[in-house]
């Protein structure tokens, strides 16, 4: 409640851009409402130590170029969140490390690499579900990740993500579509594989 | 059925959220921007002073040096370091050795273990305390199947390929890895930002031959170990030998990695 009020008494976010132009300390009401979002997005795409140095990044590119920002009346996320996807392209081999790392992962073995714990059944069935989803994701093309996860991490939705990257929307419809059929082929449901001994599982 | 979009809104739903120190860096980092701006603004408003034509001549000349060195420094291929993750700054390209620490791992202090990530793993190769963890699975089966194919590790236009791979090392643990001299020509190390020739590609000499990690401070780390992300430049499909030293020990750990050929070929007189 008391956000909201202190929301409503700065202004939208569009007011707050104008307004940075003349007084360009009014674009910290930006970063206060919008960083944690941006964060958990990029955290979630390159890591979390990545992820501090680049939403950094995004705020003060956002800040160079706050007099492009276009309200469309759906405030500065998708913006944000187009500009953190851009800023994040030197980071895609760090992605794909990431996403290919977890999806050669192998959930079902045996092993006792550095005592970190008991495994639990559960646990493995995320743990492969996480490895499918991953190495969908690492095979997707660039453009496809960036609709998809711009869609499922940021919320966006397809009319935002058009504006976040600057694409057609009907490019956005078509790439999304791609991705999914994607995924769905790379990681079919587990729930019935969830039933198999993981010398069952097929590799 | 579960809903993809729904499987994929869990996946990685586990990152914490942004630490304070984050946010008042990043905060910092934008108060930085906004204040070079507002000087930039003062400046303007100040009145412009006269300048004497013989100034006016001397600052010609020297934009002019200072294009044609800019000029000069285009045409030839500069190695510069590169700055990674929390601002570490990484030796040049073709480092012949390298030694990383805390400050560049993938998860760092305090930050969480990846819940999804299984435990134990298998296809981990082990050497003392380093791990590299699912790196078994780029061998193939004796027929060629089942990894990725030897023709993944071809080189291409003379440029060989990157195999990433987590390196996990134990906290507080020292460990060097080496290249033995006689396999440098087509194995080289790569775990710092080092920036690709063309295609994500590199040559082996971009890698490093020597490479020693630093693990993160015991307790530091919600896990036991600490990841550093990077791989291998790897020209053929190969068996590859690695050797791991251990302090304080002298004598290495021999470790032989499988890219794109049978795991059994990489067994002592396999």
């Amino acid at each position: 409640m008391g956000a909201d009020d202190a929301s409503r008494r700065e202004g939208s976010d569009a007011d707050l851009i104008v307004r940075s132009t003349v007084d360009p300390e009014a674009f910290s009401g930006i970063f206060d409402r919008h960083f944690a979002a941006v964060h958990r997005y990029l955290a979630r795409r390159v890591g979390l130590s990545r992820a501090d140095d680049l939403a950094a990044q995004t705020f003060v590119v956002a800040f160079g170029r706050r007099a492009d920002f276009d309200d469309r009346g759906v405030g500065a996320r998708p913006w944000l969140l187009g500009i953190a996807t851009n800023v994040m392209r030197n980071d895609l081999r760090t992605e794909q490390r990431m996403f290919a790392a977890i999806a050669r992962l192998d959930p079902s073995g045996g092993g006792d690499l550095l005592d970190l714990g008991e495994r639990s059944v559960a646990r493995a069935a995320a743990a492969g579900e996480a490895a499918q989803l991953a190495g969908a994701l690492a095979g997707l093309d660039t453009g496809q990740r960036d609709v998809l996860l711009l869609h499922a991490w940021g919320d966006l939705s397809q009319a935002e993500i058009a504006q976040a990257l600057g694409i057609p929307v009907g490019t956005v419809y078509s790439r999304l579509s791609r991705a999914r059929s994607a995924l769905r082929q790379a990681a079919p449901d587990l729930a019935a594989e969830r039933h198999c001994s993981p010398q069952e599982r097929s590799r | 059925m579960t809903d993809d979009l729904e499987r994929l809104r869990r996946f990685r739903d586990d990152v914490p959220n942004s630490t304070d120190a984050a946010r008042v860096a990043a905060r910092r980092r934008l108060a930085a921007a906004i204040d070079v701006e507002r000087r930039g603004r003062t400046r303007a408003r100040r009145p412009v002073r006269q300048r004497s034509p013989r100034l006016l001549a001397i600052g010609l000349a020297a934009l002019t040096v200072t294009g044609a060195v800019a000029y000069g420094a285009s045409q030839v291929v500069v190695h510069v370091a590169s700055t990674g993750r929390n601002g570490v700054v990484y030796p040049p390209r073709g480092s012949q050795a390298v030694a990383i620490g805390c400050a560049t791992t993938v998860f760092s202090p305090g930050q969480t273990w990846p819940n999804h990530w299984p435990r134990p793993l298998v296809n981990t190769i082990v050497a003392g305390p380093i791990a590299w963890p699912g790196i078994l699975a780029l061998a193939t089966d004796a027929a060629g199947r089942g990894g990725p194919p030897a023709t993944t590790y071809a080189p291409r236009h003379g440029l060989a390929f990157a195999q990433d791979n987590l390196a996990a090392v134990t906290d507080g643990a020292v460990v060097t890895l080496s290249i033995p001299a006689d396999e440098r020509q087509r194995l080289s190390l790569d775990y710092t930002y080092i920036p690709p020739r063309a295609d994500g590609r590199f040559q082996v000499a971009d890698g490093a031959s020597q490479v020693t990690f630093r693990g993160c401070s015991p307790g530091s780390n919600d896990a036991p170990s600490s990841l550093f992300e990077g791989g291998f430049i790897v020209a053929g499909a190969q068996c590859a030998q690695i050797d791991v030293y251990v302090r304080p020990t002298s004598r290495p750990l021999v470790r032989r990695i499988p890219f794109g050929v049978p795991r059994r070929s990489c067994r002592p007189g396999g």
